[in-house]
């Protein structure tokens, strides 16, 4: 302590502040400020708490031994030892020290009483359930933690798929839905960590609170819907009676009524005052019978021209209803790059140049395809895209072809051929874009031109694999990377193929034979065939 | 609870525990095929960081000693889910943290609380402090608190002994809050140069 350091008092005096609960807003925040960006103010506060801690400790303890001493004096008859004071002779402290073990207290003025005994089951005590599983449907559990006897706050639960029911301890009910996060807090309180809940609070449980990262949510007897979106903030929508949602700083709530929707992320709540169309039906308000997967599927087979879709440059419709939005806006209406074969029949695509990642030539980039939501998707189902490609043709180095699935051109994961530096070569690829950049590549095999393939690009229990069959040396190859979670929240996600002469001029054409589209969905009322685009 | 809650709603710690053997607790070298053993070994040698850290999230003596006792609880009920090559400090304070975080949910907003973020990152500034080092603190301090003038050592008391506010204390002694924290605070920051002081001479910073 020789040199003075200006930050470093000023630390302390934040802490000296902190522990006598001086501090304003202001000062409090500057000081989670200090801590927060550097270990070294955090090592500095934790040793000038524990030295705080043993004064307080020594104080206590001193009290303690005055009490005791003056009942022993007076018992004894002994001079009163009024008077004397804690920071005493050694003589008195050897008598406190005495004293203090007989009453119970730690010699040293240790720091906890630990009541070992009864932590480890001399008494009945227990910490009781807080809430109870009561129904379960499709549930995937993730994590180590599941539901079962031991439901005590503090538990978090992580389900991975399905529907789960949980009445709490003071009655509320509540359903998860799958993918999501629920940490247990009290008999009448719960954190959304991930994911969506509805809640169903008859009046008995009122003030049962949901507390999430954008805030809290206290109900008033009522039902209502609370998720966190993909950017962590939090949506709430009331379907009857009343919640009140506050930010995380302390501020005044908001009151949201029946069919009124706000947003929270941590510092203020908004009312959403156009929520999306989408955003009352995916929460799950009550369990029904164990709803059947509906498969959905589109084929093409470029049989015959599909009037009102993507036309080639002859002006037929190729099949395909959307391209993956952010790409192809500088294509015509009729694409001379398609060409439908109806009496092979096939697809002929012709390259062009553009590149996902650094989102390069975008606007004449082919990447066709579905709207998924137009097949009945609504964001948790399953799906797959599958092509069949003859004879691939062999493009310049880099160049590739394949499968996509996206909200956008700069947010997606794709994956195909791409070629490498090697006559007629190609590796099998999976790569996550995000931000346009590409990420998490993962190559395997080769493959020469002139084959035969069959590509799959799929999710399953919410996982993204891709598979390559060549059908020339009957094989197949399966490829995972890691999980694009920025997709995971995406209701409106595309999914297609495309065909790319990535950093090269030299454009080759690709002959599709089959594509087929398949949404696994559980809801029986969702639409059953795609609405196609009208030609712009 | 209906439908199959009163299954899973029934805890099963109060079955997983045996009866308790007089003298459990004395055996350390039983420890490695004694759980309760290995349990307590590792809360006593854990204690006064876990305890610091709660500490410096309450700030309250009384509020840190209930939830020490919480967590005790709940690391005795979660131990047999503790990974054993894992620093028993780190997990303990990371059960620790989520005690208290309920406590601070449960009191509202009368206080200012550190957020979530900083509390996690707490932990391993406390964790580190090493107990030896801990000790040799104490020692030192009992040595300087001896050299504290009168008035000093009274107000260290007044404010110290009992779980009192430093605007009482104030409102008791006729002066500002202020300037009782000021004085507090030098109180403190001169015993603790002390105490670097000490220990400086003894060879132990």
């Amino acid at each position: 302590m020789s040199e003075r350091d200006p930050s470093a008092d000023e630390l302390l005096d934040l802490i000296d502040l902190y522990l006598s609960d001086l501090l304003d807003a202001e000062s409090f925040a500057r000081l989670e400020g200090l801590l927060g960006e550097s270990p070294a103010a955090r090592s500095r506060f934790a040793l000038y708490v524990n030295h705080h801690r043993e004064i307080e400790f020594t104080a206590r303890a001193s009290r303690a031994a005055d009490t005791a001493l003056d009942r022993l004096a007076s018992s004894e008859g002994g001079t009163s030892p009024k008077g004397r004071r804690w920071l005493g002779g050694r003589g008195a402290w050897a008598a406190a020290a005495l004293v203090l073990v007989t009453i119970g207290l730690a010699a040293r003025f240790a720091p906890p009483r630990v009541e070992l005994g009864r932590i480890l089951g001399l008494t009945t005590a227990e910490p009781a359930n807080v809430a109870w599983l009561l129904n379960a449907q499709d549930c995937e559990w993730s994590g180590p933690e599941k539901p079962g006897r031991d439901m005590r706050a503090g538990k978090t639960l992580g389900l991975e798929r399905g529907l789960a029911e949980l009445e709490f301890d003071r009655g509320a009910r509540v359903i998860l839905q799958g993918p999501a996060e629920l940490e247990l807090l009290s008999g009448s309180s719960a954190r959304l960590i991930k994911g969506s809940l509805t809640a169903r609070v008859p009046s008995q449980a009122r003030g049962f609170t949901v507390l999430s990262a954008g805030g809290k949510v206290v109900d008033l007897g009522t039902e209502f819907g609370l998720s966190i979106d993909d950017k962590g903030g939090t949506v709430v929508r009331v379907f009857n009676g009343e919640v009140v949602a506050y930010p995380l700083k302390p501020a005044s709530g908001l009151t949201l009524r029946q069919d009124q929707a706000a947003r929270l992320n941590g510092r203020t709540v908004a009312l959403d005052t156009a929520p999306a169309a989408w955003d009352q039906a995916r929460y799950v308000r009550s369990i029904g019978p164990a709803a059947k997967a509906h498969a959905r599927s589109i084929t093409l087979d470029f049989s015959r021209p599909r009037p009102g879709t993507l036309a080639d440059g002859r002006g037929q419709g190729v099949g395909f209803t959307h391209r993956l939005p952010g790409t192809g806006a500088l294509l015509p209406r009729f694409d001379a790059n398609l060409f439908l074969r109806s009496d092979t029949p096939a697809l002929e695509l012709t390259t062009t140049r553009s590149d996902l990642n650094t989102q390069d030539r975008m606007n004449t980039g082919e990447y066709l395809g579905f709207r998924l939501a137009e097949l009945g998707f609504t964001g948790p189902e399953d799906f797959e895209i599958s092509a069949t490609m003859p004879r691939i043709p062999g493009l310049d180095v880099v160049g590739q072809f394949g499968l996509y699935v996206g909200p956008r051109s700069n947010q997606n994961i794709r994956g195909g051929l791409i070629r490498r530096p090697r006559p007629d070569l190609y590796r099998v690829f999976l790569v996550n874009n995000n931000d346009g950049m590409d990420q998490d590549i993962h190559e395997v095999g080769l493959t020469t031109a002139g084959d035969d393939l069959r590509l799959s690009l799929r999710r399953l229990a919410g996982r993204y694999s891709l598979v390559v069959e060549n059908l020339t040396r009957k094989s197949s190859s399966t490829l995972a990377i890691a999980h694009p979670a920025f997709l995971d929240h995406a209701t409106d996600l595309h999914a297609g193929l495309f065909g790319a002469n990535t950093q090269s001029e030299l454009s080759r054409t690709l002959t599709i034979s089959e594509v087929q589209l398949t949404i696994w969905t559980t809801r029986p009322d969702s639409p059953t065939m795609p609405s196609v685009r009208k030609p712009s | 609870m209906a439908v199959g809650g009163g299954y899973l709603g029934m805890r099963g710690s109060g079955a997983r525990l045996e009866a308790m053997e007089p003298g459990w607790d004395g055996g350390m070298a039983d420890s490695a095929r004694d759980p309760r053993g290995e349990f307590a070994a590792n809360l006593r040698a854990a204690q006064a960081r876990i305890f610091g850290y709660i500490y410096s999230l309450v700030r309250n003596l009384d509020d840190a000693d209930d939830l020490f006792q919480q967590t005790s609880l709940v690391l005795w009920d979660k131990y047999n889910q503790f990974d054993a090559t894992r620093d028993f400090a780190s997990w303990a304070c990371g059960v620790a943290r989520f005690e208290v975080l309920n406590f601070i949910r449960s009191r509202g907003r009368d206080r200012l609380y550190f957020s979530d973020d900083l509390t996690l990152s707490l932990i391993e500034a406390h964790v580190s402090l090493k107990d030896e080092r801990l000790e040799d603190r104490r020692d030192a301090l009992s040595g300087c608190l001896k050299k504290l003038r009168g008035r000093d050592a009274r107000l260290l008391e007044a404010c110290y002994a009992q779980t009192t506010r430093i605007p009482e204390v104030a409102s008791a002694w006729g002066r500002s809050t202020h300037s009782i924290h000021n004085s507090l605070r030098r109180i403190r920051r001169s015993l603790f140069e002390c105490v670097e002081r000490t220990l400086a001479q003894e060879g132990l910073a």
